[in-house]
C-alpha cells in the first residue's frame, strides 16, 4: 500500500477526532465554560500566569512534549506487523491521549494551575502525591537509562554521528554566548548553528569516529558501555549548567532540526510515493511477547504518555487564557505527537526496506525490533532523504544526528529532574542532609540509571534494551493512569459521565498490571536480579494506584458535587480559601453544592 | 480596521527550555520545595518583562492582543509577523527586516514591526513605545485604505 495513502488516512481520523470527539469531552465531560477566569487571568503576575493566545500555548506546549520518545517507540512496536502499531497510535491518540492530555489540562485550570501531583494529593488523597513521586522517580530513571542506550547504540551504529553530536555542544554554548552578550536575535545565529550542524554531518560522515579500540582497551565487553559512561559524565556536568547556557540554544536548534525531519519524512514520502513492506499482521515467532499487553506498553508517548500530563498541568494550564482554549491546545497537541508516531511507522516500514523479505530480515525477532529500532528509523529517514536527492550516507548521519540531539536534550534535563525528585523523596522521608546536597543528590540520581543501562546480555541492544523500553513504557502509563483517576473523580464529582475518562484509564491499568505480571516471570526464571526487583516495584505502585483510584473513584461517586480546590487566595495558598468558585452549570445547579460552597465569594466568570 | 497585535519576546536568558517531553516536565520544579537553582534563576529573569507585560496590559484597550512569545516559538512568532505585517500592510522588504529582528533581545514586536529591541525598557517607557507604534500603525492603516478606497 502507498505509505501516502495511509498518511492521508490518518490525518483525516486525527481531523475527526479533533472535530467530533475533543467536543464531545469539552462540552459534555469537561464542561468547558467560555467565561471561566482561567488562572492566567486571577493570578496574572507575566511570569508564570499570563494569559496566552491559543496558537502561542500550542507551539509552546508542542515543542515541550514533541521529542525522541514517539519514534522509538512505534519503530518497535511495527514488530506485531503495522496494522496493530498504527491502529493503537491513531485510536490511543483520538480516545486516549486526547483526553488525558486534554483532561490534565481542564482539571488543572480549575485547581489553580496546580501540576498533576499536588492535584493527585487534592483530588485522590495524600498518600497519592508520594505515590506521584515514586512513579515519575522510576520514570525519570528509566528515561535515563533508556536514551543513554539510544544514543550508544546510535553513535556505534552511525559513527559519523560524533563529531556533529560532540561538536554541537560547544557550537550551542557558543551561540548562546553571542545571542547573550549581544542581545542579537536568536534566529540567525541559530539557522547559522544548523548551517554548521549540518556542515559538521558532512565532515562527521568523512571522519567517523570509532572508539572500539578504547572501549576494548579499558576492559568494556560493549563499545555501546563506554560511550552510556561518557553520556552520564556529560549529563550530570550538564544538569549543573545554567539552562541559558546549554540547554537552551541546543533545543532552539533542536526546534529547527524537528521541523526539518518532518518535512523530510512526509515530502520524501510525497516525492518517492514509497510503498509500505513490511506486513499489516506480523507472524511473529514463537516465544516473542505478545501483543497484547506488550503492544500497549511499548508505544506510550504516541499513543498516551503521562509525561504529558505534567507538561499540560505544569506549565500551559497557567498561561490558558480561556478554558475553552484547552480543547485546541490539549487535544491538538496530542494529535502532534501521534503524526510524529505516525511519521516514525511508516519510516520503518515503507522507507527501510524495498521488499517484503528485506523488512522480515530487519523485524526477525523482538530483540532484534526493538535494539534496531532507531537504526531502522534512521534509514527510513535516510530513504526518504534520497528521495529529495541526498545522498544516503550522509542521510542517515543528518537523522541519527536528529535523534540523538532529542535524545540527549532529554537526558540534560531527565537528570536534572531526577535530582530534584531525590531531593523531595529524601525530605519526605526526614533525610534532610541528602535533600540539600546537590552534587549527592545529582550523583544519586544517575546511579540507578547508569546502572540499568549498563546491564549485560543481548549483545550491542537486544534482549536489554526492549525490556527496559517495555519498563519505560509501563511507566509511563503508569503516570498517565494517575493522570487519568484525578482527571476521572473530578468530572465524578462534577456530576457528569466519567465513562470517555475511565475507559483508558481502565486499560491502562490493565494493560500495565499484566505487562508487569508477565516479565515478573520472566525476569525471575531468567535470574535477572535486577530487573525483577525493579519490575515487582513498579509493580506494587501499579497495585497502589488501582487501589487509590477504586477508593477515590467510590468516594466521589458518593458525593455530592463539590466545589473545585480551585478557590484559594493565590497560587501558593493551601488553598483554604474560597473566594471563587468554579462556575455551575444548570445540572450542578440542581444540586447546589458548589454553588452553597461559593456563598460569599468572588464571581469567577468574566 | 486592522486588528492590532503587540508581542513581548522573551529575553534569551529568560526564555523556557523544551523539546522533548521530559523536558516540559521542568514545571514541576516549581511547586516542590527544591526548585532547581538554574531554574530558579531562569523564573526570576523572567520577572521584568512580566512587569512590562502587565503595564502594556493595563494600559491598553482589551481589543488590543497582547502576548509574551519564547523566541524559539518559531512554529507561531514568524507566521505571525508575517500575517501582522501584511495585515498592516508593511513592504515585504521591511517585513523580511523584522523577520529576522523579530526574534530579538527582548524585542517588542507591533502589528508585525520590531519597535524595540537588544533591552527591556523599563516598563512605563515601553507602554509609551508601543502606544506611539500603534498610533502610527493605525494611521498607516488608514492612508492605505483610504488609497484602496479611491
Amino acid at each position: 500500500m502507498p505509505a501516502i495513502v495511509v498518511v492521508i488516512a490518518v490525518m483525516a481520523m486525527f481531523a475527526l477526532g479533533y472535530r467530533y470527539y475533543s467536543r464531545y469531552l469539552a462540552d459534555r465531560v469537561y464542561g468547558l465554560d467560555p467565561a471561566y477566569v482561567t488562572p492566567a487571568h486571577r493570578f496574572a503576575d507575566g511570569v508564570d500566569f499570563v494569559p496566552t493566545n491559543k496558537h502561542v500555548l500550542f507551539g509552546h506546549h508542542f515543542t515541550s512534549i514533541a521529542g525522541a520518545a514517539p519514534i522509538v517507540g512505534p519503530a518497535i512496536a511495527v514488530f506485531w506487523g503495522w496494522g496493530p502499531a498504527l491502529a493503537w497510535v491513531v485510536f490511543g491518540t483520538i480516545f486516549a491521549a486526547g483526553v488525558h492530555d486534554f483532561g490534565a489540562l481542564a482539571v488543572s485550570v480549575r485547581h489553580r494551575a496546580r501540576n498533576i501531583g499536588t492535584l493527585a494529593a487534592d483530588v485522590i488523597s495524600k498518600r497519592a502525591r508520594t505515590l506521584f513521586l515514586l512513579i515519575i522517580f522510576f520514570l525519570l530513571t528509566l528515561v535515563n537509562a533508556v536514551f543513554a542506550v539510544v544514543i550508544g547504540n546510535l553513535l556505534v551504529a552511525y559513527p559519523g554521528a560524533v563529531i556533529p553530536i560532540f561538536v554541537e555542544i560547544p557550537l550551542a554554548i557558543a551561540i548562546g554566548q553571542y545571542i547573550y552578550r549581544t542581545r542579537s536575535a536568536a534566529l540567525v545565529p541559530s539557522l547559522i548553528g544548523v548551517a554548521a550542524l549540518y556542515f559538521l554531518i558532512w565532515v562527521g560522515n568523512l571522519y567517523p569516529i570509532e572508539i572500539t579500540g578504547l572501549a576494548d582497551t579499558l576492559g568494556f565487553e560493549r563499545t555501546r558501555d563506554l560511550w552510556v559512561i561518557i553520556l552520564f559524565v556529560y549529563a550530570f556536568i550538564a544538569s549543573r549548567l545554567p539552562v541559558w547556557l546549554l540547554l537552551q540554544p541546543r533545543d532552539y536548534i533542536n526546534s529547527h532540526q524537528l521541523f526539518i525531519a518532518i518535512a523530510v519524512i512526509f515530502a520524501g514520502v510525497l516525492v518517492g510515493m514509497d510503498r509500505i513492506v513490511a506486513p499489516m499482521f506480523n507472524d511473529v515467532p514463537a516465544g516473542s511477547p505478545s501483543i497484547f499487553p506488550f503492544l500497549f506498553i511499548t508505544v506510550a508517548c504516541g499513543a498516551i504518555s503521562g509525561f504529558h500530563s505534567l507538561v499540560a498541568s505544569g506549565t500551559t494550564s497557567k498561561q490558558l487564557d480561556k478554558e475553552t482554549d484547552a480543547r485546541y491546545v490539549g487535544y491538538a497537541g496530542a494529535i502532534g505527537e501521534g503524526s510524529l508516531a505516525l511519521g516514525s511507522i511508516i519510516a520503518v516500514t515503507a522507507g527501510v526496506a524495498a521488499t517484503r523479505a528485506e523488512w522480515e530480515g530487519l523485524y526477525a525477532s523482538y530483540a532484534e525490533a526493538s535494539g534496531g529500532a532507531t537504526r531502522n528509523f534512521v534509514n527510513g529517514i535516510a530513504s526518504f532523504a534520497t528521495n529529495l536527492g541526498i545522498e544516503f550516507q550522509l542521510a542517515t548521519v543528518f537523522a541519527a544526528v536528529v535523534v540523538i540531539s532529542f535524545a540527549a536534550t532529554t537526558m540534560d534535563t531527565g537528570v536534572r529532574l531526577q535530582r530534584y525528585i531525590v531531593q523531595e523523596i529524601a525530605e519526605l522521608v526526614g533525610w534532610r542532609r541528602l535533600s540539600r546536597h546537590l552534587t549527592l543528590a545529582g550523583l544519586l540520581a544517575i546511579a540507578a540509571p547508569l546502572t540499568l543501562a549498563l546491564l549485560p546480555g543481548g549483545g550491542d541492544a537486544g534482549y536489554t534494551f526492549g525490556v527496559l523500553w517495555r519498563l519505560f513504557g509501563t511507566t509511563n502509563q503508569l503516570t498517565a493512569g494517575l493522570a487519568l483517576a484525578v482527571i476521572a473523580v473530578w468530572v465524578l464529582r462534577r456530576r457528569r459521565n466519567p465513562v470517555a475518562v475511565i475507559v483508558p484509564l481502565v486499560f491502562l491499568l490493565v494493560m500495565t498490571t499484566w505487562a508487569l505480571i508477565v516479565q515478573l516471570r520472566e525476569f525471575v526464571a531468567a535470574d535477572e536480579w535486577v530487573l525483577a526487583p525493579l519490575d515487582a516495584i513498579i509493580f506494587v505502585l501499579a497495585l497502589w494506584l488501582i487501589v487509590e483510584a477504586v477508593l477515590a473513584l467510590r468516594r466521589a461517586s458518593g458525593q455530592s458535587v463539590e466545589p473545585d480546590a480551585d478557590a484559594g487566595p493565590g497560587p501558593d495558598s493551601s488553598g483554604a480559601g474560597a473566594t471563587g468558585p468554579e462556575p455551575v452549570d444548570k445540572s450542578q445547579q440542581a444540586v447546589g453544592a458548589e454553588s452553597a460552597a461559593g456563598a460569599g465569594a468572588t464571581d469567577d466568570r468574566r | 480596521m486592522a486588528r492590532h497585535r503587540v508581542l513581548l519576546i522573551r529575553p534569551w536568558d529568560a526564555t523556557g527550555a523544551g523539546s522533548g517531553c521530559c523536558t516540559g516536565a521542568a514545571g514541576i520544579c516549581v511547586e516542590g520545595r527544591h526548585e532547581d537553582p538554574a531554574l530558579a534563576r531562569q523564573r526570576a529573569d523572567q520577572r521584568p518583562l512580566g512587569e512590562v507585560y502587565q503595564v502594556v496590559r493595563a494600559g491598553l484597550p482589551a481589543e488590543i492582543a497582547v502576548e509574551i512569545v519564547d523566541p524559539r516559538n518559531t512554529l507561531f512568532l514568524l507566521p505571525a509577523i508575517v500575517r501582522d505585517g501584511r495585515r498592516h500592510r508593511r513592504p515585504w522588504r521591511a517585513l523580511l527586516r523584522d523577520l529576522v529582528r523579530g526574534t530579538g533581545y527582548a524585542a517588542i514586536i507591533v502589528d508585525g514591526r520590531v519597535v524595540s529591541e537588544s533591552r527591556l525598557p523599563p516598563a512605563e517607557q515601553a507602554l509609551h513605545i508601543v502606544r506611539r507604534a500603534l498610533d502610527s500603525s493605525a494611521a498607516l492603516s488608514r492612508r492605505n485604505s483610504h488609497r484602496s478606497g479611491r
